[in-house]
Protein backbone atom coordinates (compact mmCIF):
# COMPACT_ATOMS: atom_id res chain seq x y z
CA UNK A 1 0.00 0.00 0.00
CA UNK A 2 0.94 3.72 -0.36
CA UNK A 3 2.33 5.49 2.78
CA UNK A 4 0.72 8.86 3.10
CA UNK A 5 2.49 10.84 5.48
CA UNK A 6 0.91 14.54 4.57
CA UNK A 7 -2.26 13.21 7.42
CA UNK A 8 0.15 13.41 9.72
CA UNK A 9 0.30 17.02 8.75
CA UNK A 10 -3.41 17.58 9.13
CA UNK A 11 -3.62 16.09 12.53
CA UNK A 12 -0.82 18.61 13.45
CA UNK A 13 -3.20 20.17 16.15
CA UNK A 14 -4.58 17.71 17.55
CA UNK A 15 -1.06 16.14 18.10
CA UNK A 16 0.11 19.55 19.72
CA UNK A 17 -2.49 19.36 22.25
CA UNK A 18 -2.73 15.83 22.60
CA UNK A 19 1.31 16.21 23.53
CA UNK A 20 0.35 19.17 26.06
CA UNK A 21 -1.61 16.59 28.20
CA UNK A 22 1.06 13.49 27.36
CA UNK A 23 3.76 16.71 29.02
CA UNK A 24 1.59 17.92 31.53
CA UNK A 25 0.95 14.08 33.16
CA UNK A 26 4.50 13.31 33.30
CA UNK A 27 5.87 16.11 34.90
CA UNK A 28 2.80 16.08 37.30
CA UNK A 29 2.97 12.93 37.79
CA UNK A 30 6.75 12.86 38.50
CA UNK A 31 6.91 16.28 41.00
CA UNK A 32 4.32 14.60 43.19
CA UNK A 33 5.88 11.09 42.66
CA UNK A 34 9.22 12.62 44.22
CA UNK A 35 7.24 14.48 46.96
CA UNK A 36 5.80 11.12 48.16
CA UNK A 37 9.08 9.22 47.62
CA UNK A 38 10.82 11.39 50.04
CA UNK A 39 8.60 10.23 53.36
CA UNK A 40 8.38 6.65 51.62
CA UNK A 41 12.22 6.71 51.44
CA UNK A 42 12.77 7.78 55.04
CA UNK A 43 10.18 5.09 56.43
CA UNK A 44 12.61 2.54 55.18
CA UNK A 45 15.06 3.66 56.44
CA UNK A 46 13.36 4.28 59.54
CA UNK A 47 13.99 1.98 63.19
CA UNK A 48 10.29 1.90 63.41
CA UNK A 49 9.19 -1.44 62.31
CA UNK A 50 5.66 -0.60 61.45
CA UNK A 51 7.00 2.25 59.40
CA UNK A 52 9.27 -0.05 57.31
CA UNK A 53 6.52 -2.59 57.14
CA UNK A 54 3.96 0.33 55.73
CA UNK A 55 6.83 1.28 53.48
CA UNK A 56 7.70 -1.96 52.28
CA UNK A 57 3.73 -3.21 51.59
CA UNK A 58 3.12 0.53 49.93
CA UNK A 59 5.97 -0.55 47.52
CA UNK A 60 5.09 -4.28 46.64
CA UNK A 61 1.96 -3.26 45.96
CA UNK A 62 3.04 -0.72 43.34
CA UNK A 63 5.47 -3.21 42.07
CA UNK A 64 3.23 -6.44 42.04
CA UNK A 65 -0.06 -4.92 40.36
CA UNK A 66 0.02 -3.62 36.58
CA UNK A 67 0.49 -0.63 36.08
CA UNK A 68 -2.99 -0.59 33.65
CA UNK A 69 -4.85 -2.41 36.70
CA UNK A 70 -3.44 0.28 39.18
CA UNK A 71 -5.04 2.96 36.16
CA UNK A 72 -8.64 1.04 36.00
CA UNK A 73 -8.31 0.63 40.08
CA UNK A 74 -8.19 4.34 40.72
CA UNK A 75 -10.16 5.70 38.12
CA UNK A 76 -13.45 3.33 38.01
CA UNK A 77 -12.86 0.97 41.03
CA UNK A 78 -11.99 3.66 43.63
CA UNK A 79 -14.60 6.18 43.67
CA UNK A 80 -17.22 3.19 43.63
CA UNK A 81 -16.00 2.40 47.20
CA UNK A 82 -14.77 5.74 48.48
CA UNK A 83 -16.57 8.89 48.23
CA UNK A 84 -13.90 10.65 45.65
CA UNK A 85 -14.26 11.38 41.76
CA UNK A 86 -11.66 11.84 39.56
CA UNK A 87 -11.08 13.44 36.10
CA UNK A 88 -9.28 10.79 34.10
CA UNK A 89 -6.04 13.36 34.07
CA UNK A 90 -6.27 12.84 38.05
CA UNK A 91 -6.58 9.60 38.30
CA UNK A 92 -3.77 8.50 35.80
CA UNK A 93 -1.64 11.67 37.44
CA UNK A 94 -2.00 9.98 40.67
CA UNK A 95 -1.85 6.46 39.78
CA UNK A 96 1.31 7.25 38.11
CA UNK A 97 3.24 9.73 40.98
CA UNK A 98 2.23 6.82 43.01
CA UNK A 99 3.75 4.34 40.90
CA UNK A 100 7.37 6.17 40.35
CA UNK A 101 7.22 7.39 44.40
CA UNK A 102 7.68 3.25 44.95
CA UNK A 103 10.55 3.00 42.81
CA UNK A 104 12.14 6.65 43.47
CA UNK A 105 11.81 5.90 47.13
CA UNK A 106 13.88 2.37 46.52
CA UNK A 107 16.61 4.44 45.06
CA UNK A 108 16.39 7.64 46.93
CA UNK A 109 16.96 4.49 49.82
CA UNK A 110 20.14 3.61 48.13
CA UNK A 111 21.17 6.73 47.85
CA UNK A 112 20.73 7.87 51.98
CA UNK A 113 22.43 4.31 53.25
CA UNK A 114 25.22 4.94 50.39
CA UNK A 115 26.32 8.47 52.15
CA UNK A 116 29.17 8.08 54.56
CA UNK A 117 28.23 7.80 58.36
CA UNK A 118 30.80 10.49 59.09
CA UNK A 119 28.05 12.82 57.43
CA UNK A 120 25.37 12.07 59.89
CA UNK A 121 28.64 12.52 62.48
CA UNK A 122 29.25 15.74 61.68
CA UNK A 123 26.12 17.17 61.35
CA UNK A 124 24.88 15.32 65.10
CA UNK A 125 28.20 16.49 66.71
CA UNK A 126 27.34 20.41 65.49
CA UNK A 127 23.63 20.08 67.02
CA UNK A 128 21.98 19.67 64.31
CA UNK A 129 18.58 18.28 64.53
CA UNK A 130 17.22 15.31 62.62
CA UNK A 131 14.56 16.59 60.40
CA UNK A 132 17.45 19.55 59.09
CA UNK A 133 19.88 16.97 59.15
CA UNK A 134 17.93 15.35 56.80
CA UNK A 135 16.70 18.10 54.39
CA UNK A 136 19.63 20.06 54.51
CA UNK A 137 23.08 17.40 54.81
CA UNK A 138 21.63 14.19 53.54
CA UNK A 139 19.14 14.52 51.25
CA UNK A 140 20.47 16.73 49.24
CA UNK A 141 23.47 14.40 48.87
CA UNK A 142 21.29 11.06 48.06
CA UNK A 143 18.95 12.65 45.69
CA UNK A 144 22.36 13.57 43.49
CA UNK A 145 23.40 10.40 43.81
CA UNK A 146 20.41 9.17 42.34
CA UNK A 147 19.81 11.54 39.31
CA UNK A 148 20.67 9.17 36.72
CA UNK A 149 18.10 6.99 37.94
CA UNK A 150 15.69 9.77 38.44
CA UNK A 151 16.15 10.45 34.56
CA UNK A 152 15.32 6.95 33.84
CA UNK A 153 12.25 7.21 35.99
CA UNK A 154 11.33 10.19 34.22
CA UNK A 155 11.25 8.57 30.68
CA UNK A 156 9.73 5.30 31.93
CA UNK A 157 7.01 7.72 33.09
CA UNK A 158 6.48 9.51 29.94
CA UNK A 159 6.63 5.89 27.92
CA UNK A 160 3.97 4.69 30.49
CA UNK A 161 1.72 7.90 30.40
CA UNK A 162 0.22 6.05 27.12
CA UNK A 163 -2.01 4.49 29.32
CA UNK A 164 -4.35 7.04 30.34
CA UNK A 165 -5.65 6.62 26.50
CA UNK A 166 -7.51 3.93 28.01
CA UNK A 167 -9.12 6.07 30.49
CA UNK A 168 -10.34 8.37 27.99
CA UNK A 169 -7.77 11.02 28.26
CA UNK A 170 -6.53 12.31 24.67
CA UNK A 171 -3.00 11.87 24.50
CA UNK A 172 -0.89 11.49 21.63
CA UNK A 173 -1.68 7.76 21.33
CA UNK A 174 -5.39 8.22 21.49
CA UNK A 175 -4.57 10.90 18.89
CA UNK A 176 -3.34 8.44 16.86
CA UNK A 177 -6.43 5.49 17.61
CA UNK A 178 -8.48 8.56 16.22
CA UNK A 179 -6.29 9.14 12.79
CA UNK A 180 -6.59 5.05 12.58
CA UNK A 181 -10.66 5.13 12.76
CA UNK A 182 -11.04 7.68 10.47
CA UNK A 183 -9.11 6.77 7.85
CA UNK A 184 -7.98 3.70 8.05
CA UNK A 185 -4.42 4.19 8.25
CA UNK A 186 -2.54 2.62 10.90
CA UNK A 187 1.32 2.91 9.90
CA UNK A 188 1.58 6.55 9.54
CA UNK A 189 0.21 7.75 12.62
CA UNK A 190 1.98 5.47 14.72
CA UNK A 191 5.04 5.96 13.42
CA UNK A 192 5.13 9.32 13.71
CA UNK A 193 4.14 8.61 17.24
CA UNK A 194 6.92 6.60 17.77
CA UNK A 195 9.02 9.29 16.32
CA UNK A 196 7.81 11.85 19.04
CA UNK A 197 8.65 9.63 21.87
CA UNK A 198 11.69 8.45 20.53
CA UNK A 199 12.81 12.26 20.06
CA UNK A 200 11.47 13.26 23.94
CA UNK A 201 13.25 10.05 25.42
CA UNK A 202 16.70 11.04 23.32
CA UNK A 203 15.99 14.57 24.92
CA UNK A 204 15.36 13.92 28.20
CA UNK A 205 18.43 11.56 28.39
CA UNK A 206 20.65 14.32 27.12
CA UNK A 207 19.22 16.75 29.33
CA UNK A 208 19.91 14.65 32.01
CA UNK A 209 23.17 14.01 31.41
CA UNK A 210 23.80 17.98 31.28
CA UNK A 211 21.88 18.00 34.11
CA UNK A 212 24.23 15.42 36.26
CA UNK A 213 27.17 17.05 34.82
CA UNK A 214 26.24 20.42 36.24
CA UNK A 215 25.79 18.97 39.73
CA UNK A 216 28.58 16.91 40.15
CA UNK A 217 30.97 19.80 39.14
CA UNK A 218 31.21 20.56 42.66
CA UNK A 219 32.36 17.17 43.92
CA UNK A 220 35.55 17.13 41.71
CA UNK A 221 38.51 17.77 43.20
CA UNK B 1 34.25 20.83 83.87
CA UNK B 2 34.01 17.39 82.00
CA UNK B 3 33.80 14.34 84.67
CA UNK B 4 33.54 11.13 83.07
CA UNK B 5 32.57 8.39 85.81
CA UNK B 6 33.09 4.73 86.06
CA UNK B 7 32.19 4.30 82.15
CA UNK B 8 31.80 1.44 80.51
CA UNK B 9 30.76 0.63 77.22
CA UNK B 10 29.87 -2.65 75.24
CA UNK B 11 29.65 -3.79 71.56
CA UNK B 12 27.74 -6.56 72.09
CA UNK B 13 30.16 -9.44 73.62
CA UNK B 14 33.47 -6.80 73.33
CA UNK B 15 33.78 -4.80 75.85
CA UNK B 16 35.54 -1.81 74.76
CA UNK B 17 35.48 0.70 77.60
CA UNK B 18 35.52 -1.21 81.26
CA UNK B 19 35.38 1.43 83.95
CA UNK B 20 37.30 4.67 82.99
CA UNK B 21 37.38 7.89 85.07
CA UNK B 22 38.49 11.06 84.02
CA UNK B 23 38.83 14.89 84.74
CA UNK B 24 39.04 17.54 82.90
CA UNK B 25 39.35 21.61 84.10
CA UNK B 26 38.83 24.78 81.95
CA UNK B 27 42.16 25.40 80.14
CA UNK B 28 43.20 21.54 80.28
CA UNK B 29 44.44 20.23 77.25
CA UNK B 30 44.28 16.39 77.23
CA UNK B 31 45.87 13.90 74.76
CA UNK B 32 44.55 10.00 74.88
CA UNK B 33 47.36 7.77 73.57
CA UNK B 34 47.34 3.83 73.36
CA UNK B 35 47.43 0.97 71.16
CA UNK B 36 44.48 0.58 68.49
CA UNK B 37 41.67 -0.92 69.62
CA UNK B 38 42.03 0.20 73.53
CA UNK B 39 38.93 2.64 73.17
CA UNK B 40 40.27 5.82 73.02
CA UNK B 41 37.95 6.83 70.71
CA UNK B 42 34.96 5.27 72.19
CA UNK B 43 35.69 7.33 75.25
CA UNK B 44 36.42 10.56 73.11
CA UNK B 45 32.94 9.90 70.99
CA UNK B 46 31.25 9.54 74.25
CA UNK B 47 32.02 12.49 75.47
CA UNK B 48 29.45 14.33 72.49
CA UNK B 49 27.57 11.23 72.71
CA UNK B 50 27.69 9.74 69.38
CA UNK B 51 28.44 6.42 71.69
CA UNK B 52 26.24 5.86 74.05
CA UNK B 53 27.72 4.45 77.42
CA UNK B 54 26.63 1.18 78.62
CA UNK B 55 27.19 2.15 82.22
CA UNK B 56 28.87 5.32 84.04
CA UNK B 57 28.30 8.63 83.65
CA UNK B 58 29.51 12.10 82.46
CA UNK B 59 29.04 15.34 83.61
CA UNK B 60 29.89 18.17 81.41
CA UNK B 61 30.20 21.82 83.15
CA UNK B 62 27.98 20.76 85.65
CA UNK B 63 25.25 18.92 83.75
CA UNK B 64 24.84 15.19 83.43
CA UNK B 65 25.06 14.14 79.59
CA UNK B 66 24.15 10.23 80.20
CA UNK B 67 21.47 8.74 82.17
CA UNK B 68 21.85 8.42 85.59
CA UNK B 69 24.39 4.80 86.81
CA UNK B 70 22.64 4.06 89.57
CA UNK B 71 25.59 2.02 90.94
CA UNK B 72 27.21 5.45 91.47
CA UNK B 73 24.45 6.77 93.09
CA UNK B 74 24.32 4.25 96.38
CA UNK B 75 21.79 6.15 98.34
CA UNK B 76 19.44 5.76 95.57
CA UNK B 77 20.34 2.02 94.67
CA UNK B 78 19.40 1.74 99.59
CA UNK B 79 15.54 3.26 98.22
CA UNK B 80 15.22 -0.26 95.61
CA UNK B 81 13.38 -2.95 96.48
CA UNK B 82 16.06 -5.28 95.79
CA UNK B 83 17.82 -3.78 97.93
CA UNK B 84 15.44 -4.12 100.98
CA UNK B 85 14.92 -7.84 100.20
CA UNK B 86 18.49 -8.37 100.47
CA UNK B 87 19.16 -6.47 103.71
CA UNK B 88 15.40 -8.59 105.31
CA UNK B 89 17.39 -11.54 104.32
CA UNK B 90 20.13 -10.09 106.88
CA UNK B 91 22.50 -9.41 104.15
CA UNK B 92 25.39 -6.14 105.12
CA UNK B 93 24.72 -2.78 103.84
CA UNK B 94 28.08 -3.14 101.07
CA UNK B 95 27.13 -6.55 100.38
CA UNK B 96 23.66 -6.14 99.52
CA UNK B 97 24.69 -3.50 96.78
CA UNK B 98 27.16 -5.05 95.33
CA UNK B 99 24.73 -8.02 94.87
CA UNK B 100 22.56 -6.34 92.74
CA UNK B 101 22.97 -6.58 88.76
CA UNK B 102 23.49 -3.22 86.95
CA UNK B 103 21.01 -4.49 84.21
CA UNK B 104 18.38 -5.12 87.11
CA UNK B 105 18.52 -1.47 88.51
CA UNK B 106 18.33 -0.13 84.62
CA UNK B 107 14.95 -1.37 84.43
CA UNK B 108 12.07 0.63 85.19
CA UNK B 109 10.51 0.12 88.55
CA UNK B 110 7.04 1.33 88.92
CA UNK B 111 6.23 3.49 91.57
CA UNK B 112 9.19 2.62 94.24
CA UNK B 113 11.29 5.10 95.75
CA UNK B 114 14.40 4.20 93.79
CA UNK B 115 12.26 5.19 90.68
CA UNK B 116 11.47 8.48 92.26
CA UNK B 117 14.76 9.18 93.36
CA UNK B 118 16.50 8.53 89.69
CA UNK B 119 13.81 10.44 88.23
CA UNK B 120 15.06 13.26 90.54
CA UNK B 121 18.70 13.23 89.44
CA UNK B 122 17.22 13.47 86.02
CA UNK B 123 15.29 16.35 86.47
CA UNK B 124 17.91 18.37 88.46
CA UNK B 125 20.98 17.70 86.33
CA UNK B 126 20.35 15.94 82.87
CA UNK B 127 20.78 18.13 79.75
CA UNK B 128 19.65 16.67 76.57
CA UNK B 129 22.28 15.51 73.82
CA UNK B 130 21.20 18.06 71.44
CA UNK B 131 22.48 21.46 73.76
CA UNK B 132 25.66 19.10 75.13
CA UNK B 133 27.14 19.02 71.52
CA UNK B 134 26.32 22.81 71.15
CA UNK B 135 28.58 23.20 73.68
CA UNK B 136 31.26 20.65 73.22
CA UNK B 137 32.55 20.22 69.34
CA UNK B 138 34.56 17.59 67.43
CA UNK B 139 36.86 17.37 65.17
CA UNK B 140 37.27 14.29 63.21
CA UNK B 141 39.79 11.85 61.48
CA UNK B 142 38.46 12.30 57.70
CA UNK B 143 36.85 15.89 58.57
CA UNK B 144 33.36 15.32 57.16
CA UNK B 145 32.75 18.24 55.17
CA UNK B 146 29.37 18.75 53.87
CA UNK B 147 30.70 17.63 50.22
CA UNK B 148 27.25 19.63 48.78
CA UNK B 149 28.69 22.77 49.87
CA UNK B 150 31.10 25.31 49.28
CA UNK B 151 33.53 25.87 52.74
CA UNK B 152 31.47 29.61 53.97
CA UNK B 153 28.37 27.38 53.42
CA UNK B 154 30.11 24.94 56.06
CA UNK B 155 30.86 27.07 58.31
CA UNK B 156 27.53 29.15 58.60
CA UNK B 157 25.03 26.46 58.44
CA UNK B 158 24.88 25.00 62.27
CA UNK B 159 25.52 28.55 63.51
CA UNK B 160 22.63 29.41 61.58
CA UNK B 161 20.11 26.47 62.09
CA UNK B 162 21.76 25.90 66.05
CA UNK B 163 22.66 28.56 67.42
CA UNK B 164 20.02 30.52 65.63
CA UNK B 165 23.30 33.25 64.65
CA UNK B 166 21.95 36.33 61.76
CA UNK B 167 23.80 34.80 58.49
CA UNK B 168 25.92 38.90 58.45
CA UNK B 169 27.01 37.40 61.76
CA UNK B 170 27.94 34.06 60.71
CA UNK B 171 29.97 35.10 57.41
CA UNK B 172 31.68 37.83 59.52
CA UNK B 173 32.55 34.92 61.96
CA UNK B 174 33.35 32.51 59.68
CA UNK B 175 35.69 34.80 57.66
CA UNK B 176 37.60 35.73 60.95
CA UNK B 177 37.72 32.07 61.88
CA UNK B 178 38.93 31.13 58.34
CA UNK B 179 41.45 34.03 58.46
CA UNK B 180 42.90 32.11 61.54
CA UNK B 181 43.29 28.75 59.74
CA UNK B 182 45.04 30.57 56.36
CA UNK B 183 41.83 29.41 54.46
CA UNK B 184 39.93 32.58 53.48
CA UNK B 185 41.11 32.47 50.57
CA UNK B 186 39.36 29.55 49.41
CA UNK B 187 35.86 30.41 51.05
CA UNK B 188 33.61 29.93 48.60
CA UNK B 189 35.57 26.58 47.10
CA UNK B 190 33.86 22.85 47.50
CA UNK B 191 35.32 20.29 49.82
CA UNK B 192 36.14 18.38 46.90
CA UNK B 193 38.58 20.88 46.00
CA UNK B 194 41.33 21.50 48.77
CA UNK B 195 43.75 19.00 49.49
CA UNK B 196 43.45 16.84 52.96
CA UNK B 197 45.26 19.37 55.29
CA UNK B 198 43.08 22.10 53.87
CA UNK B 199 39.88 20.11 54.50
CA UNK B 200 41.21 19.43 58.35
CA UNK B 201 41.51 23.76 58.88
CA UNK B 202 38.03 24.31 57.34
CA UNK B 203 36.46 21.57 59.92
CA UNK B 204 38.69 22.99 62.72
CA UNK B 205 37.09 26.00 61.62
CA UNK B 206 33.65 25.20 61.24
CA UNK B 207 33.75 23.36 64.59
CA UNK B 208 35.02 26.32 66.26
CA UNK B 209 31.91 28.87 64.58
CA UNK B 210 29.55 26.97 67.29
CA UNK B 211 31.89 29.01 70.20
CA UNK B 212 32.01 25.31 72.23
CA UNK B 213 33.62 24.99 75.22
CA UNK B 214 35.25 22.12 74.59
CA UNK B 215 36.56 20.62 71.85
CA UNK B 216 37.72 17.08 70.73
CA UNK B 217 40.34 15.87 68.07
CA UNK B 218 39.89 11.98 67.37
CA UNK B 219 42.99 11.64 65.66
CA UNK B 220 42.36 14.83 63.38
CA UNK B 221 46.14 13.94 61.66
CA UNK B 222 45.76 9.87 61.44
CA UNK B 223 44.19 10.54 57.56
CA UNK B 224 46.52 13.23 55.90
CA UNK B 225 49.87 12.79 53.73
CA UNK B 226 52.75 13.58 56.27
CA UNK B 227 53.12 16.56 54.72
CA UNK B 228 50.43 18.34 55.47
CA UNK B 229 50.57 16.99 59.54
CA UNK B 230 51.96 20.19 60.18
CA UNK B 231 49.53 22.56 59.26
CA UNK B 232 46.89 21.12 60.92
CA UNK B 233 49.14 20.38 64.00
CA UNK B 234 50.33 24.27 64.18
CA UNK B 235 46.51 25.40 64.04
CA UNK B 236 45.97 23.08 67.07
CA UNK B 237 48.66 24.29 68.87
CA UNK B 238 47.76 27.86 68.11
CA UNK B 239 44.04 27.32 69.45
CA UNK B 240 45.68 25.71 72.45
CA UNK B 241 47.86 29.08 73.21
CA UNK B 242 44.16 30.95 73.28
CA UNK B 243 43.19 28.70 76.68
CA UNK B 244 40.59 26.30 74.34
CA UNK B 245 40.03 23.31 76.67
CA UNK B 246 40.83 20.18 74.50
CA UNK B 247 41.00 16.29 74.20
CA UNK B 248 43.03 15.00 71.20
CA UNK B 249 42.83 11.52 70.72
CA UNK B 250 46.26 11.20 68.57
CA UNK B 251 48.93 8.99 67.39
CA UNK B 252 51.71 12.47 67.24
CA UNK B 253 53.89 11.87 70.52
CA UNK B 254 56.03 14.38 69.67
CA UNK B 255 53.11 16.99 69.66
CA UNK B 256 51.06 15.53 72.41
CA UNK B 257 54.11 15.72 74.62
CA UNK B 258 54.57 19.51 73.53
CA UNK B 259 51.36 20.23 73.65
CA UNK B 260 49.50 18.48 76.13
CA UNK B 261 49.07 19.13 80.01
CA UNK B 262 48.15 15.48 80.59
CA UNK B 263 48.79 12.27 78.76
CA UNK B 264 46.02 9.85 79.54
CA UNK B 265 47.20 6.61 78.69
CA UNK B 266 44.33 4.04 77.52
CA UNK B 267 45.16 -0.15 77.36
CA UNK B 268 42.17 -2.63 76.64
CA UNK B 269 39.54 -0.28 77.68
CA UNK B 270 40.99 1.01 81.00
CA UNK B 271 42.71 4.46 81.74
CA UNK B 272 46.06 3.02 83.22
CA UNK B 273 48.24 6.25 83.74
CA UNK B 274 46.99 9.66 84.01
CA UNK B 275 50.26 11.77 84.29
CA UNK B 276 51.65 14.74 83.14
CA UNK B 277 53.73 14.45 79.51
CA UNK B 278 56.94 14.53 81.12
CA UNK B 279 56.76 12.35 83.73
CA UNK B 280 54.62 9.83 81.35
CA UNK B 281 56.84 9.87 78.61
CA UNK B 282 60.51 9.95 80.93
CA UNK B 283 59.07 7.42 83.82
CA UNK B 284 56.36 5.51 83.13
CA UNK B 285 54.77 3.58 85.69
CA UNK B 286 52.71 0.94 84.08
CA UNK B 287 54.73 -1.99 82.11
CA UNK B 288 51.88 -1.87 79.13
CA UNK B 289 52.86 2.27 79.00
CA UNK B 290 56.51 1.37 78.46
CA UNK B 291 56.00 -1.33 76.17
CA UNK B 292 53.90 0.99 74.38
CA UNK B 293 56.32 4.08 74.73
CA UNK B 294 59.35 1.62 73.40
CA UNK B 295 57.27 0.53 69.93
CA UNK B 296 56.74 3.94 69.29
CA UNK B 297 59.31 6.13 70.11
Amino acid sequence: MQLDFSIILDWLPAFGSALLVTLKTTVCSLILGLVISVPLSLCKISNFKPLQWFAFFYTSVFRGVPLLVQVFMMYFGIPLVLPVRFTAFQAGTLVFAMNSAAYISESLKGGISAIDVGQYEAAMALGVHYPSMMKDIILPQAIKSVLPSLVNEFISLLKNTTLIASIGLVDILCVGQQIQSRTYRAFEPFFAISVFYYVLVLGLSVLGKALEKKVNASDRG
Amino acid sequence: MIEVKGLYKDFGALHVLRGVSLNVEQGDIISIIGPSGSGKSTLLRSINLLEKPTYGEIWVEGKLITPPDPYLHWDVIRASHTYAALRAEGMDDEPAILKIKKEDLLKPHEGSAYNHLMKQIVKDHFEDTYSVRRRVGMVFQHFNLFPHMTVLENMIYAPMKVNKVSREAAVEKARALLNDVGMLSKIDAYPGKLSGGQKQRVAIARTLAMEPDIVLFDEPTSALDPEMVKEVLDVIKKLAETGMTMILVTHEMGFAREVSDRICFLDEGTLIEDAPPDVFFTTPKSTRAKEFLDKVL
